[in-house]
């Protein structure tokens, strides 16, 4: 089959590997219908993330046909059109019963590789480096889908492919970044980052009944998307001095009540602590530039949620005094997916939930590579890249 | 009731120490441990089982760089609903005592299990360096058992790349 493969930092190819195929009882296998780029796989991709080797297949996010199914399946069938989250999830183990799925205990065979730096394995991931499990991604003609009765989610009639796309992994990422920030009537929730996953955790923040919603981004038709799909107040903040003075004088001086980083560790930003955390993740001396995440904590009123969805590794420089004086409360986590999707297919259905509007570039998995170029560098206006396997 | 180990060397070398909580009983850890065919998957590409029963096994182990050698074990201890024990011995001088114990963790959480592995290498500091460079140090090894026990007996299934690579494993081979 054809696949999109990384070779090395900023070296994507388009090749031809062999088809996955059913190993336990448990697995299915995926013709892909359509299948994503997303923000975190850059980091890898500028090696920012170890633990790629070469050939490895990417991709996370994506729909399908189911084409095959182990012995041990039961409730997933042939023929039946799914989308899959990122995070795949055994969905028996102490976390996965608790809904935490992206913490699953027994879906990472390289848990070994985690352990020294996380202390604890999380769950695997599709194509997202070896550390996280190595398995072979979604950018493919087909994929294997380990524990499909947990991971496949069954699209309804009335949703489209293309609606069903973002469903897989922006769509509950955003979601859930909004759900931790336990949103009251009234509230204000100020979402770093108009990519996918922070257009779809501003739209949440509405569905879970937020008054106020405001997008930062500097890319005039992200902040555009934000405030005309879905209605967010924005933010430019390379035309402001300071986004912490601008979010205190929106909101009476009191800053919003939660702040949600959808940015993660290749920020950019202006002003001296740019600089530094540029300098230094170039050198190699730290392994973020956490600029969206310390504004964040800044920026959120005394007693609010900061919810992290921005993908980091090591930061440097975090500023827990801010946290700890200001009584702020953390929530974060990899998306669990599993979780969200029954509700978030319901309020795709009822078309609460909008989300093909991010696919503002649709293309050939053949042209894989140039899709990932126009989605890196935001050319085009580009959001988000579909891409449609032979 | 317990009776004590027969010493075999093993206790005298480097001993390595792993614990897991597992979601399921105790004695469905400690049943899973000693039997050969699930120990066999445990194990994976690093040893295979000839023949065996909860008793004794005899295995191949697939050592560094296409060396292998016959290794037996047998169980030497069973403190009934608490702790396995199992020694044993293969070519060059390799001894390996291993227990495997467990007790009821707080909450919900299940069983909590402790392996313990005690081993004397052929080859001391220079085996135990060739077995680090081949990335199956005691250590890395028990904990990945441990895992996959814990997955087997929580989902039926061990997590697997096999068949499915998705890096090339020779990255000058673009095939």
């Amino acid at each position: 089959m054809r696949a999109l493969c990384w070779n090395g930092i900023n070296d994507l190819r388009v090749e031809t590997v062999p088809d996955p195929v059913p190993v336990n009882p448990g697995d299915a296998i995926v013709k892909v219908g359509l299948t994503t780029t997303c923000g975190s796989d850059l980091h890898f991709i500028d090696g920012y993330i170890p633990t790629m080797r070469a050939g490895d297949v990417i991709g996370h996010e994506f729909m399908g046909e189911v084409v095959e199914v182990g012995s041990g399946v039961r409730r997933v069938r042939r023929g039946m059109r799914v989308v899959v989250p990122s995070f795949i999830s055994c969905g028996r183990c102490w976390h996965c019963r608790r809904d935490e799925y992206s913490l699953c205990d027994n879906t990472n065979p390289n848990a070994e590789m985690q352990e020294p730096l996380l202390g604890y394995p999380t769950a695997g991931i599709y194509g997202y480096t070896h550390a996280f499990g190595g398995y072979a991604g979604s950018h493919a003609s087909y994929v294997r889908v380990p524990h499909a009765d947990v991971g496949c989610f069954e699209i309804p009639p009335e949703i489209a492919d293309e609606d069903a796309l973002f469903l897989s992994d922006a769509g509950p990422t955003g979601y859930m970044g909004a759900d931790f920030c336990d949103i009251r009537p009234g509230d204000t929730v100020a979402v770093w980052g108009c990519g996918g996953v922070g257009l779809m955790a501003q739209q949440s923040a509405f569905v879970l009944g937020a008054e106020r919603v405001i997008g930062i981004d500097r890319f005039p038709e992200r902040l555009a998307m934000a405030r005309e799909r879905v209605g967010a107040e924005t933010i430019d903040y390379t035309a402001v001095d300071s986004v912490t003075d601008c979010l205190r004088e929106m909101t009476g001086g009191r800053g919003p009540d939660a702040c949600i980083d959808a940015v993660g560790m290749e920020a950019h930003g202006q002003g001296l602590g740019y600089a530094y955390d540029r300098v230094k993740q170039a050198l190699r001396l730290e392994t973020d530039r956490g600029q969206a995440l310390r504004e964040a904590i800044t920026a959120c009123r005394k007693g609010g949620v900061v919810s992290v969805l921005g993908v980091y590794g090591m930061m440097d420089k975090f500023p827990i005094g801010v946290v700890m004086n200001k009584g702020l409360t953390i929530r974060t986590a990899q998306q669990h997916g599993q979780k969200y999707l029954p509700r978030l297919l319901e309020l795709a259905r009822g078309g609460r939930l909008s989300t093909r509007f991010l696919m503002t570039h649709r293309m050939p998995l053949e042209d894989a590579v140039r899709g990932y170029e126009l989605f890196k560098h935001k050319r085009e206006g580009c959001v988000r890249v579909a891409f449609v396997p032979e | 009731m317990s009776t004590p180990a027969e010493p075999n060397g093993a206790e005298n070398g480097p001993q390595v120490r792993r614990a897991l909580t597992f979601g399921v009983p105790a004695q469905a850890i400690l049943d899973a441990w000693c039997d050969p065919q699930v120990q066999d998957r445990l194990l994976g590409d690093v040893a295979t089982l000839l023949e065996g029963d909860a008793e004794r096994m005899r295995w191949r182990l697939h050592g560094p760089w296409g060396h292998e050698m016959t290794f037996e074990s047998r169980r030497v201890d069973v403190d009934a609903g608490r702790c396995v024990r199992h020694a044993g011995s293969g070519a060059h001088g390799l001894q390996v005592a291993t227990a495997l114990s467990v007790q009821p963790a707080p909450g919900d959480f299940g069983t909590e299990a402790m392996l313990e592995v005690g081993y004397a290498l052929p080859g001391g500091l220079v085996a135990e360096a060739a077995a680090k460079l081949a990335g199956a140090t005691p250590r890395l090894l028990a904990g990945r058992v441990l895992r996959r026990l814990k997955a087997w007996l929580e989902t039926g299934e061990i997590p697997t790349l096999d068949r499915n690579p998705s890096a090339r494993r020779d990255a000058n081979d673009p095939t």
